[in-house]
């Protein structure tokens, strides 16, 4: 009984230590689009989406993605 | 029924593939063309743009800014191909966009180990190139007045290329500023004529000035671990404003609370500010992990703080992927 007890409460230790590790490598969303600035051109945008290499459309200045071209052409 | 679904659907399916290509591109006049690329001719460097107005463009690259010019040759390098990368970040560095170019160097490098030497060489030359830039915006801010974005260019200069010249130049110009910046932010403490509060508030405000002083010490002080020692004695005075404000706050319930809100949101700014100096410091040397504590514990402070939330997406990010920071 008391080892199974304390496997169950290793193998929680463990989920809840790998949930917590995931949260935190995940670039936080509250970080704001800065490109285009001068602060950007130095520091770089913390953008999660700049960050994984794609353009944000909501910001015209962003150029971290690839251009896209049109399959048809 | 069927038969007004189904063109409805290819209609659908249509303009969702029009958004995921969707882009705009910039001229040199700075005028935006919103559309889509359609084609590039690499030897003519002609690219053929298709407007949302319907109108089919040829522009050589020459007719395009430099960030519209820099996203269609990023489009023709592949991230594996490290001479390609080595020379799209060369040309990146130039036109400019240094943090952009930093991260081709490290593509060019885990794509083709044997590049390092070139790399290191080139990373050299944009790091001389950003400092000097970085120290052009400092004096056009100075120019204009503003001096807490000079100061904040200065400070930059000093945490992420401490080895350039400019570092050494923005240790000296920062005694013109930073008295300045920092004292607007306590003037209205300076100038309270409530005899309790200054009183009371004495040796927060000691502890505070002291936290200045050491940090300013960081700043200036030679690479190795002193800045690290000086920044690290800033966050504790810092930590002993804040414990003396709520010792006051115990002794006085309710009459200042909105004031000392204040005051207490203006030492946390500085600490969090001194824990992104510290952060920076470990990042230039890839110590990854210990730029990250120095994070958490801004963050612990304001979990919102933009700025420390930025700093540890750029940390994980450089980390994960294996690229080097500035150095």
């Amino acid at each position: 009984m008391r080892t199974t007890l304390l496997l169950l409460s290793v193998a929680l230790a463990l989920t809840l230590a790998s949930c917590e590790s995931n949260k935190s490598n995940e670039p936080s969303s509250d970080v704001p689009c800065i490109c285009g600035t001068d602060e950007a051109i130095l520091d770089g945008c913390a953008h999660p989406l700049c960050l994984a290499g794609e353009t944000n459309p909501d910001n015209p200045d962003c150029v971290c993605g690839r251009m896209e071209f049109d399959e048809e052409n | 029924m069927l038969s007004l679904l189904r063109p409805l659907a290819i209609l659908a399916m249509l303009s969702v593939g029009s958004l995921a290509n969707a882009g705009t591109i910039r001229l040199t006049d700075g005028t935006r063309i919103p559309g889509h690329a359609t084609g590039y001719d690499e030897a003519t460097e002609v690219l053929s743009w298709m407007g949302d107005d319907g109108q089919a463009r040829e522009l050589h690259l020459d007719k395009l800014d430099k960030r519209s010019t820099y996203s269609v040759l990023k489009s023709q390098v592949p991230r594996d191909k490290g001479e390609g990368q080595l020379q799209l970040a060369n040309f990146t560095r130039d036109i400019e966009l240094f943090a952009h170019a930093v991260r081709h160097y490290g593509y060019a490098e885990k794509a083709d180990p044997s590049l390092k030497p070139e790399i290191d060489k080139q990373m050299a030359i944009l790091r001389s190139m950003a400092a000097k830039w970085g120290m052009e915006r400092a004096r056009e801010a100075a120019d204009k007045g503003d001096l807490k974005t000079a100061e904040k260019w200065l400070e930059k200069i000093i945490v992420k290329l401490p080895d350039e010249p400019e570092a050494a130049e923005a240790k000296r110009l920062i005694d013109n500023y930073y008295a300045k910046v920092k004292a607007e932010k306590t003037k209205e403490i300076d100038a309270h004529q409530d005899e309790v509060l200054v009183k009371g508030l004495a040796k927060a405000k000691k502890a505070y000035d002291s936290m200045l002083a050491k940090n300013k010490k960081g700043l200036q002080s030679k690479s190795g671990s002193a800045p690290v020692r000086e920044w690290e004695a800033a966050a504790k005075h810092g930590k002993k404003a804040l414990t003396e404000i709520d010792k006051f706050e115990k002794k006085h319930p309710e009459k200042y609370t909105e004031l000392l809100g204040g005051y207490r949101k203006t030492v946390n700014q500085q600490i969090i500010e001194i824990y992104m100096h510290l952060a920076n410091h470990y990042s230039t040397r890839s110590s990854y992990n210990k730029a990250l504590d120095q994070v958490n514990q801004a963050l612990a402070i304001d979990p919102k703080s933009t700025e420390a939330l930025s700093m540890r997406n750029r940390i994980q990010d450089a980390s994960s992927r294996g690229l080097g920071w500035w150095n």
